[in-house]
């Protein structure tokens, strides 16, 4: 058995390479950033963005730092039940295919998903949609913050403080002068080594290891880990599918492609994205349930992916893991700069500036978007160099947040009838309950329960008070909602 | 004369000293007091064995004997560091090898309904034990009803299969109304007088 937390890596090579990764996204990002002349480019690609590159931006995206280090966990914690609950994720991608090229139909100028729901449900909806946006993408951006700086600490050594630094002035400096096409460009760039990484390392612990061993191992020492009726894990599974698919119904991040991928492929974008996602977290769950037989001893378990690959694989393995971590980070991290920041600017500075009778040209809107991914970025550096470890914990909260927001984002992209209080009150009274059995229950029912009580709100509350909304106000470049009170209006849409 | 003339005066001194004895003895009180306090907590932390603890104990984690009972199977155990130990290993009830390790930590997991007992010894650089009398902590283990799960799951699995169908149906709806729409578009296209 070996020792457990050690730097895995020695810290020059962790300065180097970070050093020359780092150059190597910021001079690509500015490289890359050279097309986006226009806010439109800048914020969502031109809307043209191809197979490959969609794909790929959708693999990196949803490849965290939380993928590779905390599928480890949730399989020492719960499981294969645990293993499989993580990789339910993908489910979220595949089923926002079909609304990925709807929502190019109906939004082809659209840039935000809250620009939608203000549109489609007013500001009974759209507020409460908002608050959940914003405090969604806060938390993860400053929880990936925080995981940059204490991950390349764990691996290499190198201080929290400073690799945080480096971590969020790389992408915020790729970011800002690249827009979106430096996100997807790099994306593509970093969804490559991930992959092609964690294979190497995943092959690499199955020719050491014996899944009979591992099995052996786990019967004798964490025997409930293959009980196939472990009730804790059990909940755990449709829990952590019904987070996926809020996280991705809600978040800019994937509006936002979705916006700037070619209408006729979107759906294929996502529906590939997530067959490469879907057995990523198997790999890196597999890491974690094949290291009592290895003899690792585990005293933190969102650490035990790193070391198990540096155990097997040694310096080599060790500098891979540093590496797929660092690109892990960094496809997130700017995805949410980017899509965060154009939601700050669209929905907000620039109706302000609306709102005080300035018109604001390209430039400005451009200028507006990239302040807002500084001030993000500022914000997130500041709070996570805090280093308050509650703070990450926060993310979790979410859960239901993000499960709350499914019904209304489905119901209202599809159907006409659904109204902005039935969206208001699902939204919120989905978060509170949610919540409650968050804290009353655990993590591992919370976004089901918040997803649950959502549903039947929504469903109740459309059929009391329908409304018949008008998809083409979609497509109008007037800001107004498009729906009319059928009571008002005359007639109804049943 | 020299008497009332000592008297006052010695009345005089007798209030001089009251005023000063009575700092002093509260001084001296305190002292002992003091004393006291210190060396009794002296003795007392020397004489406190390591123990296990709720949480880190640099983040104020109490100190406890037993944990649970946990509903979920899983837990990290934290215990006090012992200055001159190179590593620590932590074994089960049926003397397995849980976690060999330099930190003061060990996530143990998978732990099946009833009591475990775990124990701790801080082992020196050729691995042997440092302490005749190694710590232990009793972990229940009391999972969720497994009907509980099952309803949650069967909930989960409406919850799901509703999504898909809504999407579904959407989907297949839009679609229908876009050809719908493309059609006649096509139509009046081809016709202009029809749409006329």
């Amino acid at each position: 058995m070996i020792a457990a937390i050690e730097p895995i890596l020695d810290a020059r090579i962790g300065y180097t390479l970070l050093a020359l990764f780092g150059i190597a996204w910021v001079g690509l990002g500015i490289w890359l950033g050279r097309h986006a002349t226009t806010y439109e480019g800048y914020a969502v690609a031109g809307r043209n963005v191809g197979l490959a590159m969609g794909t790929a931006t959708a693999v990196a995206t949803w490849i965290t730092s939380n993928t590779t280090m905390l599928a480890p966990q949730l399989a020492l914690q719960l499981g294969v039940w645990g293993m499989l609950a993580y990789s339910t994720a993908s489910f979220g991608l595949f089923a926002f295919a079909p609304m990925a090229t709807r929502i190019r139909q109906l939004m082809p100028a659209g840039y935000t998903a809250v620009e939608f729901i203000r549109r489609r449900y007013g500001r009974p909806g759209g507020i409460p949609f908002f608050l959940v946006s914003v405090f969604y993408a806060l938390t993860w951006l400053i929880s990936m913050a925080m995981a940059g700086g204490k991950l390349l600490e764990v691996l290499s050594g190198i201080p929290y403080e400073t690799g945080l630094t480096v971590v969020m002035t790389v992408c915020v400096l790729y970011t800002l002068f690249g827009g979106m096409y430096a996100v997807i460009g790099t994306d593509f760039i970093q969804s490559v080594i991930i992959v092609i990484g964690l294979v190497v390392v995943a092959l690499a612990v199955l020719t050491r290891v014996e899944f009979g061993e591992v099995h052996s191992t786990l019967t004798r020492e964490r025997p409930e880990l293959l009980n196939v009726l472990f009730p804790a894990a059990l909940m755990a599974i449709f829990n952590n599918m019904l987070f996926g698919f809020g996280e991705i119904f809600h978040s800019n991040v994937w509006w936002s492609r979705a916006l700037a991928i070619r209408e006729s492929i979107g759906g294929r974008a996502f529906l590939l994205g997530g067959v490469i996602w879907l057995p990523i977290p198997i790999l890196a769950g597999f890491l974690g349930l094949a290291a009592p037989a290895l003899g690792i001893g585990i005293s933190q378990p969102d650490a035990v992916g790193p070391l198990v690959a540096a155990h097997v694989l040694g310096g080599i393995g060790a500098v891979v893991v540093f590496i797929i971590v660092f690109c892990s980070l960094a496809s997130s991290i700017d995805s949410l700069l980017a899509a965060t920041g154009d939601l700050l600017a669209h929905d907000v500075i620039l109706p302000t500036l609306r709102r005080v009778g300035h018109h604001p040209l390209d430039a400005t809107k451009r200028a507006a978007a990239g302040g807002s991914v500084v001030a993000l970025g500022l914000i997130a550096w500041g709070v996570a160099m805090l280093n308050k470890s509650d703070l990450a914990s926060v993310l979790f909260f979410s859960g239901p947040l993000v499960a709350s927001c499914i019904w209304p984002i489905l119901g209202g992209l599809y159907f006409r009838r659904p109204g902005p209080w039935a969206a208001a009150a699902a939204i919120v009274l989905g978060s509170g309950i949610g919540l409650a059995a968050y804290f009353t229950i655990g993590w591992f029912v919370a976004s089901l329960v918040g997803a649950a009580v959502s549903g039947i709100v929504f469903a109740t509350l459309t059929i009391l008070a329908p409304i018949r909304f008008d998809f083409r106000s979609l497509s109008e470049l007037d800001d107004s909602p498009g729906w009319t009170d059928p009571a008002t209006a005359g007639e109804s849409d049943r | 004369m020299d008497g009332s003339a000592t008297r006052p005066q010695g009345s005089d001194g007798r209030r001089e000293t009251r005023w000063l004895v009575l700092p002093l003895r509260l001084c001296a009180a305190a002292a002992i007091l003091g004393c006291g306090l210190i060396s009794a907590s002296h003795f007392a932390s020397a004489d406190e064995r390591p123990r296990f603890h709720s949480d880190a104990p640099d983040r104020g984690g109490e100190p406890i004997d037993s944990i649970g009972p946990l509903r979920e199977g899983y837990t990290t155990l934290w215990w006090d560091p012992t200055p001159d130990a190179a590593a620590y290993e932590l074994t089960d009830d049926a003397g397995t090898t849980i976690y060999r390790g330099h930190l003061p930590q060990a996530f143990v997991s998978g732990l099946s309904d009833g009591e475990h007992v775990f124990t701790v010894a801080p082992i020196d650089e050729d691995g042997e034990w440092l302490a005749s009398d190694p710590l232990s902590i009793t972990v229940t283990v009391e999972h969720w009803g497994l009907r509980f799960a099952l309803l949650l799951l069967t909930i989960g699995a409406i919850v799901v299969a509703a999504l898909v169908g809504v999407l579904a149906v959407g989907s297949w709806l839009s679609h229908t109304a876009r050809r719908s729409h493309e059609a006649a578009a096509n139509r009046s296209a081809t016709n202009p007088g029809a749409s006329a």
